[in-house]
């Protein structure tokens, strides 16, 4: 079914929009959450609340790209739920994400007045970096940093060794780190 | 006045990126993922959504009975409650503890992320496995920068490895092909370590090197390593 024929669904409030997403975008979404929460539960879990968060965000949204949109919910899920299962660990025993490797991007003085980023200014200058780098490049930054893949799954999906993999992606957040400090002045 | 960003903050605005940016990404998977039919489970979430509405009354239902009946009890032995409580939280505490220990090893003491996990699995091969080189793939095209981003410690724990391991692979000649063309240094890794000088634990773990049974001087080791691999 195609995504505007699902879309209509939601909107007309037909149940059958939950079947047919989740036939369409069940293993897309899947990935995503496994890929975070790193355990087949877990991530069946943030898939079935994916589902459910799209029934009550649709309407009054109106996705003009619906795997993009159910896989913002997947992926805000399952970070929260990686947030909160770390929160209970405590003790700097938490599981890394590739998402921690952003760290590298942000200040190293971690001192001094400070004024937190709107969340939507921050995202509109990710999207600026985005916007300035190559195709590939852009894609190998948001398959590690947005969908959280493995460096091999990556390595595997460009054809290229797993060491090239690591360095462009450490290049790449040089790059960021660099447009980061810029903004920050 | 400087403007910081936490890396949840970093995270979630990632996660906020333009919708054709993440579709892009992944043009060719989605297609392909999308054929995956796998075992429905619409039906619960349908359930789900017929049952939220009764679930909101249902609650409302609950919680005024709940209340009818407990809130006289509490007036009646509050003090003692407050007891129960706190007993409860101990030993919920005492669970989560024991089930997700701290690392407790006097050399893991201090560790900061995301040196931490580095350091571990460096203490790990040092202490544990008798590796004593890595080598490093050809792709490395900036040492230095290699060197100050840690990469050089990602391979020396995927690449790592001892004499004996190095010399069954040489002795085949299709991995001993790959082996030639793709590896252009060998690291040891006391050296790797040396390098880190911030890092007590790992100089510490660098100056416990167990014997690997292949004698004591690691630059023969290290030169029969390159002499093996054709290097000068």
């Amino acid at each position: 079914m195609e995504d505007a024929e699902i879309i209509a669904l939601y909107w007309e409030r037909d149940q059958k929009a939950v079947e047919a997403t989740e036939l369409k975008y069940r293993h897309y979404c899947k990935k995503i959450a496994l890929n975070i929460v790193g355990c087949d539960e877990d991530a069946e879990e943030c898939v079935n609340d994916t589902w459910m968060s799209a029934w009550e965000s649709i309407p009054p949204a109106k996705p003009e790209i619906l795997s993009a949109f159910l896989g913002k919910i997947t992926r805000n899920i399952a970070l929260n739920r990686v947030r909160d299962r770390d929160r209970l660990k405590r003790g700097g025993d938490a599981e890394a994400l590739p998402f921690d490797e952003l760290g590298d991007c942000l200040a190293d003085d971690a001192s001094g007045p400070e004024e937190h980023a709107e969340a939507g200014e921050l995202t509109a200058l990710i999207n600026r970096f985005l916007a300035g780098l190559p195709e590939e490049r852009r894609r190998i930054f948001v398959c590690r940093y947005w969908y959280g893949d493995s460096i091999s799954d990556i390595a595997k999906r460009f054809g290229a060794g797993e060491g090239k993999i690591k360095m462009q992606l450490m290049r790449l957040r040089g790059e960021l780190k660099k447009m980061l400090e810029k903004e920050e002045r | 006045m400087a403007k910081k960003y936490t890396l949840d903050q970093l995270t979630d605005a990632i996660g906020n990126i333009d919708d054709r940016y993440v579709a892009d990404a992944r043009s060719e998977l989605t297609a392909a993922e999308s054929n995956e039919t796998g075992t429905s489970r619409a039906g619960r979430t349908r359930r789900r959504i017929n049952s939220r509405a009764l679930t909101a009354a249902a609650a409302v239902l609950v919680l005024a009975v709940t209340a009818v009946l407990l809130i006289p009890r509490f007036i009646k032995k509050g003090a003692s409650n407050s007891v129960q409580s706190g007993h409860f939280y101990t030993d919920a505490e005492t669970t989560l503890t024991n089930h997700y220990p701290a690392p407790s090893a006097p050399e893991y003491e201090n560790l900061k992320l995301p040196d931490e996990q580095v350091a571990m699995n460096l203490y790990y091969w040092f202490t544990e496995s008798g590796c004593r080189f890595a080598l490093i793939p050809a792709e490395i095209d900036d040492e230095t920068e290699a060197f100050e981003s840690g990469y050089y410690e990602d391979q020396a724990i995927q690449n790592s490895m001892d004499l004996d391991d190095l010399k069954k692979l040489m002795e085949d000649p299709e991995s001993a092909d790959y082996i030639k063309k793709n590896i252009i240094s060998v690291i040891s890794l006391k050296k790797l370590a040396g390098g880190r000088k911030s890092y007590n634990y790992i100089e510490k773990a660098a100056e416990n090197q167990p014997d690997s049974g292949h004698g004591d001087d690691l630059q023969d080791q290290i030169d029969e390593v390159k002499a093996l691999l054709g290097m000068k």
